[in-house]
């Protein structure tokens, strides 16, 4: 029963936070709308990390690949390959399952240090290589293509509007957010949860925890993927310097402040620090890394659990 | 191109040296603190960075062989106790979080202290010499190897024959029990956690004469000397160097056909490879 109210209360907490979203833009301006898909787009590139350290409990620390294979989905086919925007989507997922499969099947197998070490290779050998493979990736300077119009059967939208933008946005983010969520609710999405907490023991339970543990790697990799995708539709232009291990850091500290294996903490923990570093960049730019290792290293230290885990034990201790 | 290809395999063969004693930092802490330093590049580029300022302030290369270990030491006795000591024992994820935060402020500080500009640093050996009959080859090149080569020997030497390195390799194979034959363990991990960062900036200070100094020089190195770490098995120091040797000589041998930056992923297949033979590690045991 208390499971039941408990669910019942998030339930009608995140409505209230769907519905706010819903209704806030008509009060904002321009620049808030404009902070509010950031901050939905990198909170739902946080959560792509959170499935695979909060709930599988590997560390992935080259997260900007999925992120930069997304983006680079998107604009290579819509200049490449002239795909509409449903095209180009469709083809976007479909690289970034193959390129989380193939990577997760070498990867998963290895233990946990060794995991952590490889991701971080991997994603610096492909940062390197996107530099240099100017005539594919641009390079540092980029790519701009033209963001495709949004089709829905007769109807057709301007992406660069704002306001058609950040429902587009929230929609896909809330969509992949409720997928998530009840994967992980189902008996798959539970055996995962297994792994994390004793891999032996789903192990002699008769779970294939190599493929539980690729399964969750590919999801994780595909909606950082999507992530990247809608970024890449957001500002209209791709570089290589997204492949910098500085994004897969900022998913870490997202994740991590929010509150890993939570699912909601890494919108949360985006949506605050984004801002935040909004505040400081305007202020002074060049500060803002040394202020991202900073608050890694203190709330590892003094609240590993992040928002969340501060909120729960807030909500216990009052009861 | 057979004259190429000796001279990249020399080049391989010089790196891998250069690279080992990095490693050799890098392997040390994982096998004491179970740390994974990812922030080991950024400590090789800040002794490059002080081998420069020493250069500016000394106009002399040699003294930086002394100043930037020392400082890069200082620094890290710092890191070690505001941070580290914390955390030593803790999961992966805590400590390699915590790695990852000193890392970005480490090389965002070097970036405001240093600037974005590259810098060079006169060959501080400028002669060259004949190998072959018409292949000469730039002596500083061999002194990095041979220096290399002499550091390495000594530190082994440090960690079998000294009361300090019997300590260390007692606090390797078992913390608790070494703690309990009075070992005091925790100024083991401060002494490796120093010993590992000297090494990676005096890497940097040899270094940087041939390859010159920006601020984000770690980030090529950091990736060799994972991939050296991983293929010789963590902690293992003999392992690392030849290990070491190996992927650097791959490297260098693959960038006279292809791209040097493919070359790198020819470093990371052949990594795999020895990973999928022997999971444990080229010396590893179990």
């Amino acid at each position: 029963m208390a499971s039941f109210y408990k669910k019942r209360n998030n339930l009608i907490f995140f409505s209230i936070i769907f519905l706010a979203l819903i209704i806030l833009p008509n009060f904002l301006g321009y620049y808030q709308r404009y902070i509010i898909i950031e901050m939905l787009i990198w909170g739902l590139y946080a959560l792509g990390f959170d499935i695979i350290l909060g709930y599988t409990g590997l560390l992935n620390f080259g997260m900007s690949s999925f992120f930069g294979i997304g983006t680079y989905g998107i604009t290579l086919s819509v200049l490449r390959l002239h795909a509409n925007l449903w095209l180009a989507i469709a083809i976007t997922i479909l690289a970034c399952i193959i390129f989380s499969l193939v990577y997760g099947f070498l990867v998963t197998r290895f233990c946990s240090h060794y995991f952590v070490v490889f991701t971080i290779v991997v994603s610096m050998i492909l940062f390197f290589v996107a530099m240099n493979l100017r005539s594919i990736t641009g390079g540092d300077e980029g790519l701009t293509f033209p963001v495709p119009p949004l089709t829905l059967g007769f109807v057709t939208l301007n992406l660069k509007n704002i306001t058609v933008k950040y429902y587009f946005v929230l929609l896909i983010c809330m969509l992949v957010l409720y997928l998530v969520w009840r994967f992980f609710e189902s008996p798959y999405g539970k055996a995962i949860v297994a792994v994390r907490e004793n891999e032996d023991r789903a192990r002699a339970l008769g779970y294939n925890t190599a493929q539980l543990k690729l399964v969750s790697f590919t999801l994780s990799g595909t909606v950082a993927g999507i992530a990247g995708g809608l970024y890449a539709l957001h500002i209209g232009f791709t570089s290589a310097p997204i492949f910098f291990w500085l994004l897969s850091g900022k998913a870490v500290m997202w994740t991590v402040v929010g509150g890993a294996g939570t699912l909601i903490g890494s919108f949360l923990g985006a949506g605050i620090l984004v801002y935040a570093e909004d505040l400081i960049s305007s202020w002074n730019a060049d500060i803002y890394p040394i202020i991202v290792g900073l608050i890694l290293i203190i709330v590892i230290m003094l609240a590993p659990k992040g928002i969340m885990g501060a909120l729960k034990r807030l909500k216990k201790a009052s009861f | 191109m057979g004259k190429l290809i000796l001279m990249q395999l020399l080049n391989g063969f010089v790196w891998g040296w250069l690279l080992a004693l990095i490693s050799i930092g890098l392997t040390l802490i994982y096998g004491q603190l179970e740390i994974i330093n990812v922030a080991h590049g950024t400590m090789y580029t800040i002794g490059a960075v002080t081998t420069f300022y020493t250069f500016i302030l000394f106009k002399s290369w040699s003294y930086a062989l002394i100043i930037s270990p020392l400082f890069m030491g200082i620094l890290a006795l710092f890191i070690y106790l505001s941070t580290i000591r914390f955390v030593v024992g803790g999961s992966p994820i805590t400590t390699v979080i915590i790695a990852y935060g000193i890392l970005f402020i480490l090389e965002q500080l070097t970036l405001l202290i240093f600037g974005g500009v590259p810098r060079t640093i006169p060959n501080p050996i400028p002669q060259s010499i004949t190998l072959f009959k018409g292949i000469s080859y730039p002596l500083y090149r061999i002194f990095c190897a041979g220096f290399s080569i002499v550091v390495i020997t000594l530190l082994l030497t440090f960690l079998k024959k000294t009361k300090l390195g019997l300590w260390i390799r007692a606090t390797k194979q078992d913390h608790e029990t070494a703690a309990a034959m009075g070992i005091s363990v925790p100024f083991v991990f401060m002494f490796i956690f120093v010993l590992g960062s000297a090494l990676a900036a005096l890497g940097g200070v040899l270094a940087a004469p041939i390859t010159g100094v920006t601020f984000d020089m770690g980030n090529n190195i950091v990736i060799d000397a994972f991939i050296v770490v991983i293929m010789a098995g963590f902690g293992s120091i003999p392992g690392t160097i030849v290990a070491a040797l190996i992927i650097e000589m791959v490297i260098g041998l693959s960038a006279a056909f292809v791209n040097p930056v493919i070359a790198k992923v020819v470093g990371l297949a052949v990594m795999l490879i020895a990973l999928y033979i022997r999971p444990q590690g080229i010396f590893g045991e179990e």
